[in-house]
């Protein structure tokens, strides 16, 4: 599953309008929907390389069994 | 004046490692004048400047300033939707591009905005006053004097600036594509201290995109031979050259001027020049 999460828990309570997702909600639908595995995506402009790493690390620390990876310019999946 | 440079890529934004030293961000530069600040195309670069400006009076709704744009194509406006201050009430900014009219021009940014472009969905979302002119031979912009020259560029035209302060002169002439000639821009190249040109293409690759509207260091070059500036400018590098050969590109431009005693700085994201 591939999902927008361009927004930390932080930054979507002041812009919930903006029609963007993030990281926790994301790993809660992965779950329900039983997926097995999740892509973080769809990354807010400014976010520097080093932010999407921590904010890699904090999910995956929440993901528990659920594999969780950030997409990045020419990563590939193979199905 | 003192240019900063935002955004230096044509036509697209060319992000990654291989344009990492010059930047992938399109067309913006600012000018700081005695009298104030003045922005020059709106590409995504803009978005970086706004974010700086933050830290100054157009993060309280006290900022102020002239926009000048070329033409608008993606490149020279897609920034604009991502520009931190105009969501701020107070601030003040007034955009003078092509068109016979304002209202030509203020249709086209609204277009922009439409909901199936962008979230904005109307300039009217702006918290910050956007007002909109049509740029004329000559006018005033933040006490700095401005002059301004229509040029072909491909199958459409743009606007070329010549920004004057102080007995300082700085051109701004992107997307050129000249047809015959220098197209009259001579005299608004005339002797500059600094003339900012597109050098989007090597001669050879030019050859085989003829009709897109826009030169190559050489021609760059010779404009700035036959004007006479003192320093050229690179800009608007072709998506596809990685910043080896913009090096390339760079230091052709230097052995072809350095006979004729112009100097040349590449611009890069976020290096400054003075006008001196």
């Amino acid at each position: 599953l591939i999902y927008d999460t361009q927004f930390t828990p932080e930054e979507y309570k002041v812009r919930p309008h903006w029609g963007h997702s993030r990281p926790d909600d994301a790993i809660s639908i992965a779950r329900e929907a039983k997926v097995k595995q999740l892509c973080l995506f769809h990354h807010a402009p400014m976010r520097s390389d080093d932010d999407n790493d921590r904010i890699l690390e904090l999910a995956r620390a929440s993901a528990g069994t659920l594999p969780v990876v950030s997409a990045y310019e020419g990563l590939e999946i193979q199905l | 004046m003192k240019v900063t440079f935002w955004g230096v890529r044509g036509s697209i934004p060319a992000p990654g490692p291989e344009t990492n030293r010059y930047g992938g961000n399109t067309s913006c530069v600012s000018v700081e004048a005695a009298g104030g600040l003045i922005i020059i195309d709106m590409g995504t670069g803009l978005m970086h400047l706004g974010n700086a400006l933050l830290g100054g009076d157009f993060g309280k709704g006290k900022g102020r300033a002239g926009i000048l744009l070329s033409h608008t194509h993606w490149d020279h406006i897609q920034g604009l939707g991502f520009f931190a201050p105009v969501f701020i009430g107070g601030n003040q900014f007034t955009v003078w591009g092509p068109g016979d009219s304002p209202k030509t021009l203020e249709d086209i940014l609204e277009g922009q905005m439409d909901p199936n472009f962008s979230p904005l969905q109307t300039l009217r979302n702006f918290s910050a006053t956007f007002d909109v002119k049509a740029a004329t031979d000559t006018f005033e912009v933040m006490g700095v004097k401005v002059s301004s020259k229509e040029h072909p560029h491909g199958a459409t035209t743009a606007l070329a600036f010549r920004l004057e302060e102080n007995g300082k002169s700085f051109v701004y002439a992107s997307d050129v594509g000249y047809v015959s000639g220098m197209d009259g821009l001579e005299s608004l190249f005339a002797g500059a201290d600094v003339l900012l040109h597109d050098t989007t293409y090597r001669p050879a690759d030019q050859e085989t995109r003829r009709d897109r509207g826009f030169s190559s260091y050489e021609q760059a070059c010779d404009a700035a031979i036959a004007a006479r500036v003192k320093r050229l400018v690179t800009f608007h590098y072709d998506q596809d050259y990685t910043d080896d050969d913009v090096d390339s590109i760079v230091a052709a431009c230097e052995a072809r001027l350095a006979p004729h005693g112009i100097a040349v700085t590449p611009a890069r994201e976020g290096e400054e020049l003075t006008v001196a």
